[in-house]
């Protein structure tokens, strides 16, 4: 017994002993890791994923755009910092933005889709700031290595003294311990990025409809599961619960003046990418979502042509009780509107067609292949209108 | 009891289980049919995967799936799925038995992109048949995630309120334009059995 005794402390004292400080002070500007430290293996793993990156198809390479974030995380983070950061916009349709150790942001389209102007994509950009200035996946890292030498710990420590079952508790404490500190590297970065935000003078009341809208966009979702998983937390969640997070920050915006939103400038940015953000954002199918998204962006009141559209198209995926007859009268609105695509003539053809309107629906054909000669669809299109002119 | 008792059950369970593993097998020049519902003439020899039950599809390939995949499905029902994901939260592109032609080379792509194809686009879409059935036969590009370039053709028919399908795809550079003869002529030989 004696020497299972000394035994365990001999592997407590080792598992102690390799435990790495997580406190760590935030990067300077310019400064990489020493190539011997835990922190350079963790560059080098992203260098790689960066590396990939660059070639990936999903990058969004548009200069002007790419340009515009940049400009905004420089804003944000000042110009000593901007220099060792390299942003990439990525055209994923879902509410993300990450940031490695290295240096490297994504901001992820579904991102750019949803906020509604700067000082809300700013807010974002300077959570993610604060992430790489205060080395969090340093941290996070040593911290995860830290929890598994102590399950490691109580496990030898539960089979010495015969309570094997105990080990598997040891393992998920540790892991619970790991998530908190996720949570509360989550309410840093909140709290610094909105100093940061605020410091560059946007309106810092607006990371807290950013949060809002989001929570309003999940309960429009179509999946049950998706909604309880937003508003439940648990032991093991990677971010604090939403409502935590908006309380705090309507908190730290109470006592502050408003500063800039620059909502026009952030609109017409974005506005080349609507139509295709809205297209990609369908292609996730959960239309209470999709339809909660365009519905917001209507009543901003610009580009109808390309949101109506976006509607009618939600509505005819769906297929939901009397949603065709309310996506034809979207298409044919959409139709009046400048920014209207070719397709939505096109699409609204298709609606009268499967209403039995034939002539109504050649009348939409024919001004769709008048808007676009070159159309893809070209023959099939031709086809009906052969195939049913003859007919009339 | 004795173990021996349990021997013979062991054997026979084991056995059950060995003949209810379907093996990747090579499909000869000739003819090949799929699920008894689709046939078609091949000209070379290709690779089949087992039929994957959840979707009603089945993989043929000749250079290895990533350098080239054509993907049979037959009788699809409307409300299911050309793809299955274990993400409980996601919700997938249906089949819908009144889609009009456009929507059905709608459907295939978003799938595709479902599946992590990126930049889908559809290049052509015109008037086919499907042995004795109205069909529509379209061409595609897209991109992996890691930016190689694909190409794609597809032929798809509604009969009998199900969907018909048969999909090809390889990387642009060298292998599409390899097998695109032998693809274009399957499926213009193509018929619902």
């Amino acid at each position: 017994m004696r020497t299972l005794l000394k035994l365990c402390c001999g592997v407590g004292a080792l598992a102690l002993a390799s435990c790495a400080s997580t406190d760590v002070a935030p990067i300077e500007t310019g400064a990489s890791p020493d190539v011997t430290t835990d922190e350079a293996g963790l560059w080098q793993q992203m260098d790689k994923y960066e590396q990939a990156l660059r070639t990936s198809a999903l990058l969004e390479r548009d200069p002007a755009l790419n340009a515009y974030v940049r400009g905004i995380v420089c804003d944000v983070a000042g110009t000593d910092y901007c220099e060792d950061l390299r942003i990439y916009v990525v055209n994923r349709p879902y509410f993300n933005a990450t940031m490695a150790p290295n240096g490297l942001m994504e901001v992820w389209t579904g991102l750019l889709l949803r906020a509604e102007n700067e000082a809300q994509l700013a807010f974002v950009l300077g959570h993610e700031f604060t992430h790489y200035k205060n080395r969090h996946s340093l941290k996070n890292w040593r911290k995860a290595k830290n929890a598994a030498n102590a399950s490691l710990l109580v496990s030898i420590g539960a089979a010495a003294a015969g309570a094997g079952g105990a080990s598997e508790l040891g393992s998920l404490l540790a892991l619970s311990a790991l998530y908190g500190y996720g949570r509360d590297l989550e309410r840093e970065a909140d709290m610094e990025g909105f100093a940061y935000v605020t410091a560059a003078g946007y309106d810092g009341s607006q990371a807290a409809v950013l949060w809002q809208n989001l929570v309003a966009e999940v309960q429009a979702s179509q999946s049950k599961r998706k909604k309880r998983r937003f508003a439940r937390s648990s032991i093991f969640s990677s971010h604090p619960l939403t409502k935590e997070r908006i309380a705090t920050l309507q908190g730290l915006a109470a006592d502050l003046s408003p500063g800039k939103r620059n909502e026009q400038d952030y609109i017409g940015a974005t506005a080349p990418f609507l139509a295709q953000w809205l297209d990609d954002d369908l292609v996730r199918r959960d239309f209470g979502e999709n339809l909660f998204l365009i519905n917001k962006l209507i009543e901003r009141g610009d580009m109808l042509g390309t949101l109506f559209y976006a509607k009618a198209e939600a509505l005819r995926l769906r297929r939901g009780e009397g949603d065709m007859v309310k996506a034809e009268a979207a298409y044919l609105k959409a139709t009046k509107f400048s920014d209207a695509p070719a397709k939505a003539w096109r699409a609204l053809g298709d609606a009268l067609r499967r209403k039995g309107d034939t002539s109504g629906a050649i009348t939409a054909y024919q001004i769709y292949l008048e808007l676009n000669p070159a159309a893809v669809d070209r023959l099939v299109v031709e086809n009906f209108i052969k195939t049913h002119a003859l007919e009339g | 009891m004795n173990s021996n008792f349990f021997r013979p059950i062991f054997c026979a369970l084991a056995l059950a289980i060995a003949t209810a593993c379907t093996s990747i097998s090579a499909v000869a020049p000739g003819p090949f049919v799929f699920d008894k519902a689709i046939g078609v003439e091949v000209g070379k020899t290709w690779t089949s995967y087992p039929r994957t039950s959840r979707t009603k599809s089945q993989r043929l390939t000749i250079d290895g799936l990533p350098l080239g995949e054509m993907l049979f499905s037959a009788k699809l029902k409307s409300g299911q799925a050309l793809i299955y994901t274990t993400d409980r939260e996601k919700i997938l592109p249906v089949f819908r038995d009144d889609m009009l032609p456009g929507e059905l080379a709608e459907f295939v792509l978003d799938s595709l992109s479902y599946s992590g194809m990126q930049q889908t686009k559809l290049t052509e879409l015109r008037p086919d048949r499907f042995g004795v059935d109205e069909a529509v036969r379209f061409t595609f590009s897209g991109a992996s995630a890691n930016g190689l370039k694909y190409s794609g053709v597809s032929k798809v028919a509604v009969i009998n309120d199900t969907l018909y399908l048969i999909l090809f795809y390889a990387p642009s550079e060298y292998y599409y334009g390899l097998h695109e003869q032998e693809v274009q002529n399957i499926l213009d030989s193509a018929e619902v059995l």
